[in-house]
């Protein structure tokens, strides 16, 4: 087990800076997702921690030992990779017994060592099959199994469940979340998905392009995100970002005049700043009841709730907003001129240049 | 309909009817003259047509390489000229075998009319019969012209030419001393060599004074030493070629050359040279003789109306006529065989016709009975063993007599076809009856419809593979249970593979035995797939580096040794082996190293085949190796150096177990092709030394067209190829599935 800790790590392919000093602590048996949109580098960041990719600028130690400099046999660490990445010539037994093997362990151990994994995984019944006879989910699961025979110090994990179909994905995730409790050892996640992020992580490091913009633990991100990529970022479905001015405490959006909570005394005259209200803390009202008036474009029911997208007027300078409407009785339907209601007591306040959080609310 | 009238074509094709000569009509006339030769003769019967009756005649060039086998083919059926112009070397055969129709001389011009040596070789008996016992022999051509060899030589380095060959040593070491080859010839052919051969009192088939005979003469041995004392004076070059023969003779490096009018397009502008006879021996006293070859005009031996015989005869006359001799030797510069020609004040002045007319007297007409085909490959190997110093001329005459009485195998007793015939028809029942129970199958299935319309669908192909494939491997399967002589077929079962199989004429572990053979042919086929699949593999490994610059150029130039014809590859590398001009032995006298002379040894020689043949075939297995190396996922390297796999140890589990795939088959097929590779064994080692690196392929082609067309033997060694190719097929097909089946 081990922590792992990033100094100031760039990776350039050429003229092209792809990571651009990411500094990152990864505390022993903590399990860290890397997140961001794609190309943003989080699986650029993990395959340099792996060995698989040169840092070009930087430090990266394991356990106080320096490890960017030393092949990836050497940095004793497991990955699992998004295609897995099985030997299709090999049974899953020889697959999991591969690194074993190429280690000179004894047979006897890594023959334990194999049932054992296989007994973890529910996979101890496929051990003499070949990749090509398995399903995606137990392709995953003896690709996680290969990186648990050898006692890694570190598991890193590549976007392992984009493959799988979305059932066998959430079950998954709630195995490997079994899986690290168990294990208790340090584990790098990478993922594009933020409920991915949120579920497994202890702490989550979003990342865009190239910059590491927050780490924290998932509920401090959702609530109090550092800024305006991070609070779009996090939490699903995505926060409504609008933008506007704030000028002697009163917030104006399109041509609507908010007074702002006390709580933003500070920023009462900051001018062009944006607002970001969670679809939860909107609330639909009759025409012209409301902060804005807007048609109902798409109306999306998921039983106890429902997500209602909502488009204000062109002229009114406000984007589509989603309205979260949880046990409605009655929905609107698509077409249909509803009111949003904005209530900037739940409202974060984002700089406009920089985007960086001026205030969050407290969590309801 | 078109389709149909198509295919009726086809059919008429393949099985062309016996067409009969019709009295009226063109006479047709075949040759394999090429430029001033052709033309000359169009003139010739152009005129003739003229002066006639007007009577049509339609002139037909065919490929010198072509035109026997046409001429064998199209003749029985009548289908063949009227008239065809060729060597004199078939007479024999083809007067037993009654291609050719015996010439009543009056009819063309009398016998006088033609030199006597030129008529020599066109006689023979006719095949002895109850009623005529022991036929007096026939005149079966008309001699249009003759050749032979003569000495050319550098009259800046030689002023007369030596009348003897002790003159013709002495010359030959005050040459020498100035590092001038004295003579250039291809001393290892017997054609060259056979104006030494008879010189010094040799003879083929006829006993000689002491009544030996052939090879073992007293004459022959002495002519063997001859030239092994030529060769270790070193007044002739190694390894002789005709192109080296031409570039000695133009660079001033060789003083003399034995060559025949053919050599005359060979010497450059500038050369001053001049033509003599070839010297006496000064052993025996007797000239050297060179071979005398014949051209002659031949008269079809079809059923004719003798009207259209008689018109073929006139023309015969009217192109050996003095007059248009003239015209041939004139235009042509041929060597006209018509005697009163050469009064002619043009032919007679030309010097370069006068000299070879000067040697025609010291001529020995080549013998055309068919038994003459089976001198040409033990005198080669004698002189080849000879040259390369292996033995002396005694030994030199054994190794000929023994490989001549070996190749010359007594026919087989004619057996009878019956047991054959009942076991084929029994073979075709069955395959009928299998069809049929198909067919029933299908019907019972109801899908008798569906059925017929797959069937249209693949008969085109199916056509074409039955005419183009299954055809001519049924016709090679049945020869193999003929024999051939002379046109002839004689049903002989199993002889020809119980021969093959016992190997009873020779030693089993010496060339020419089947099983040595096999032996060669299986070694040439493992070491060549290894080199082509490690040298393949280890650049295809290259190539796909990532980071590799100019990948494209490396691509294509590597693929290069593929896109050039393979024999021109296999010259250029049998050049490169040349022991005193090849680039290769430069190299080694470069590092200090001596010279090998790389055809004298079965090693070496296997080596040098190995090498063009490495060379044509690694870039195919480069191409697999790089498709399927670019087929395997990068995760899979990086799952493995992640699980901690050192290069090698990715390699040896990642990307060799991944590469069996596609390589298994590569690999198969690759042993199918190299164990045919004809080419490169008959074009580079050409077998030598003494046919030990000769594979199973071009042993059967020297059965076939190198000795005596025992074209039924032959198709015996294809048919054991086959089977031990079908039999490889089956263990690898299976071999082929397995690999596959891993992924």
């Amino acid at each position: 087990m081990a922590n792992v800790e990033l100094k100031a790590v760039h990776k350039r392919y050429g003229d092209v800076h792809v990571v651009k000093g990411i500094d990152l602590h990864v505390a022993d048996g903590e399990f860290l997702v890397l997140v961001g949109p794609s190309g943003c580098g989080k699986s650029t960041t993990l395959r340099m921690i792996a060995g698989l990719e040169s840092v070009t600028e930087g430090t990266i130690h394991m356990d106080g030992r320096r490890v960017d400099t030393l092949p990836p046999k050497d940095r004793d660490i497991g990955m699992v990779f998004q295609s897995y990445a099985l030997y299709p010539h090999m049974t899953v037994r020889q697959n999991l017994a591969f690194g074993l093997k190429l280690r000179k362990t004894d047979k006897s151990l890594i023959a334990d060592r194999v049932h054992e994994a296989a007994r973890m995984l529910g996979i101890d019944a496929l051990l003499d099959r070949r990749p090509k006879a398995l399903s995606g989910g137990q392709r995953q699961r003896v690709a996680m199994g290969r990186a648990i025979v050898r006692r890694p110090t570190a598991f890193l994990f590549d976007e392992p469940l984009s493959n799988l179909d979305a059932a066998l994905r959430v079950k998954m995730r709630a195995e490997l979340a079994a899986l690290h409790r168990r294990l208790g050892t340090t584990m790098v996640y990478v993922t594009h998905d933020q409920v991915e992020a949120m579920t497994l992580a202890n702490r989550i490091a979003v990342l865009e392009r190239g910059v590491l913009q927050q780490v924290g633990p998932a509920l401090e991100l959702y609530h109090r995100p550092a800024n305006r990529f991070v609070a779009g970022f996090i939490g699903s479905p995505a926060m409504n970002i609008v933008d506007g001015s704030l000028r002697d405490g009163k917030f104006t959006l399109g041509g609507v005049t908010l007074l702002a909570p006390e709580a933003w005394a500070a920023n009462r005259d900051e001018g062009s700043c944006g607002i970001g209200i969670r679809p939860h803390s909107l609330t639909l009202a009759e025409p012209g009841e409301g902060t804005v008036d807007g048609v109902v474009s798409v109306v999306e029911p998921m039983g106890w709730e429902a997500m209602v997208h909502v488009d204000p007027p062109a002229a009114s300078g406000i984007g589509p907003l989603v309205v979260q409407v949880t046990g409605a009785t009655s929905l609107p339907a698509a077409g249909e001129t509803v009111a949003v209601s904005i209530d900037l007591k739940h409202a974060h306040l984002f700089a406009a240049s920089g985007g960086e959080t001026l205030h969050s609310p407290d969590p309801a | 309909m078109t389709r149909v009238l198509l295919l009726l074509a086809l059919v008429v094709g393949v099985w062309a009817p016996e067409a009969q000569a019709e009295t009226d009509g063109p006479l047709v006339l075949w040759h394999s003259y090429r430029g001033a030769e052709e033309a000359a003769l169009k003139a010739s019967v152009a005129a003739f047509i003229e002066s006639a009756d007007g009577t049509p005649v339609e002139v037909l060039a065919i490929p010198n390489e072509a035109l026997a086998s046409k001429l064998q083919s199209a003749i029985p059926r009548g289908n063949g000229p009227d008239v065809f112009i060729f060597a004199h070397e078939r007479v024999g055969g083809w007067s037993a075998s009654g291609h050719i129709r015996a010439l009543n001389p009056e009819a063309i011009g009398g016998e006088d009319r033609f030199f006597a040596e030129t008529l020599a070789s066109l006689r023979a008996a006719r095949p002895a019969s109850d009623a005529v016992p022991d036929p007096a022999p026939e005149l079966w051509g008309a001699p249009l012209n003759f050749k032979s060899t003569a000495l050319f030589y550098r009259t800046d380095l030689i002023e007369t030419p030596p009348a003897t060959t002790d003159e013709l040593l002495a010359l030959g070491a005050e040459l020498k001393a100035r590092d001038i080859y004295p003579l250039a010839y291809m001393a290892q052919s017997f054609y060259f060599h056979a104006a030494w051969y008879f010189g010094y009192g040799g003879t083929l088939f006829e006993p000689d004074a002491q009544g030996q005979q052939g090879f073992a003469g007293q004459g022959a041995i002495a002519s063997f030493d001859f030239v092994a004392e030529l060769q270790r004076q070193a007044f002739v070059p190694e390894e002789v070629t005709g192109a080296l023969v031409a570039s000695l003779f133009n660079n001033k490096k060789a003083a003399m050359v034995i060559n025949g009018p053919w050599f005359l397009g060979e010497i450059a502008d500038g050369v001053p040279w001049a033509i003599a006879p070839l010297p006496t021996v000064s052993a025996t006293g007797l000239p050297a003789r060179p071979f005398l070859t014949i051209e002659a005009a031949f008269i079809s031996g079809y059923e004719s109306p003798p009207e259209r015989v008689a018109r073929s005869e006139s023309l015969v006359r009217w192109l050996t006529s003095p007059a248009e001799a003239i015209r041939r030797g004139r235009d042509g510069r041929q060597l006209v065989a018509t005697q009163d020609a050469w009064l002619d004040e043009g032919l007679n002045n030309d010097k370069v016709l006068a000299a070879f007319l000067a040697q025609r007297a010291t001529t020995k007409p080549m013998d055309s009975r068919p038994e003459m085909r089976l001198v040409w490959e033990p005198g080669d190997l004698a002189l080849r063993k000879l040259l390369r110093g292996d033995t002396d001329g005694a030994g030199a005459s054994v190794a000929a007599a023994r490989r001549h009485s070996a190749i010359s195998r007594p026919q087989p007793a004619e057996s009878s076809p019956l047991p054959f015939i009942i076991l084929a028809a029994g073979l075709l029942l069955g395959l009928i009856a299998l069809i049929f129970r198909g067919i029933v199958a299908v019907r019972r299935r109801g899908e008798g419809k569906l059925a017929l319309m797959g069937w249209r669908w693949i008969a085109p192909a199916m056509v074409t593979t039955t005419i183009l494939v299954v055809v001519p491997f049924v016709v090679g399967l049945v020869l193999a249970f003929f024999a051939h002589k002379d046109g002839d077929w004689t049903f002989v079962g199993l002889a020809h593979f119980g021969d093959i199989l016992s190997a009873g004429d020779y030693d089993v572990f010496e060339p020419l035995s089947f099983y040595y053979a096999l032996l060669i042919t299986v070694l040439w086929t493992a070491v060549n797939v290894a080199l082509h699949v490690a040298i393949g593999l280890f650049l295809a490994i290259l190539l796909n580096r990532p980071l590799l610059r100019l990948k494209p150029v490396y691509r294509v130039l590597l693929i290069l040794p593929w896109a050039v014809p393979n024999y021109i590859t296999a010259l250029i590398w049998k050049g490169m082996f040349h022991k005193q001009y090849g680039a290769i032995n430069g190299m080694l006298e470069g590092l200090g190293l001596d010279g090998i002379s790389w055809f004298s040894n079965t090693g070496t020689a296997f080596f040098a085949n190995v090498c063009t043949n490495a060379w044509l075939g690694f870039p195919f297995m480069m191409v697999v190796c790089l498709g399927a190396l670019q087929s395997i996922p990068k995760d899979l390297y990086q799952a493995a150096a992640v699980d901690g796999a050192s290069g090698w140890q990715r390699f040896r589990h990642v990307t060799l177990p991944l590469l069996r795939p596609a390589l298994v088959p590569a690999v198969l097929l690759g042993i199918v092709w190299t164990f045919n590779q004809f080419n490169i064994v008959y074009l580079v080692s050409a077998g030598e030394p003494d046919n030990s690196t000769d594979i199973l392929i071009s042993e059967a082609y020297r059965w076939a067209f190198a000795r005596q067309d025992q074209f039924g033997y032959a198709a015996a060694y294809a048919a054991l190829i086959f089977v031990l190719l079908l039999g490889w097929s089956v263990i690898s097909v299976r071999a082929a599935k397995r690999a596959e089946e891993v992924l």
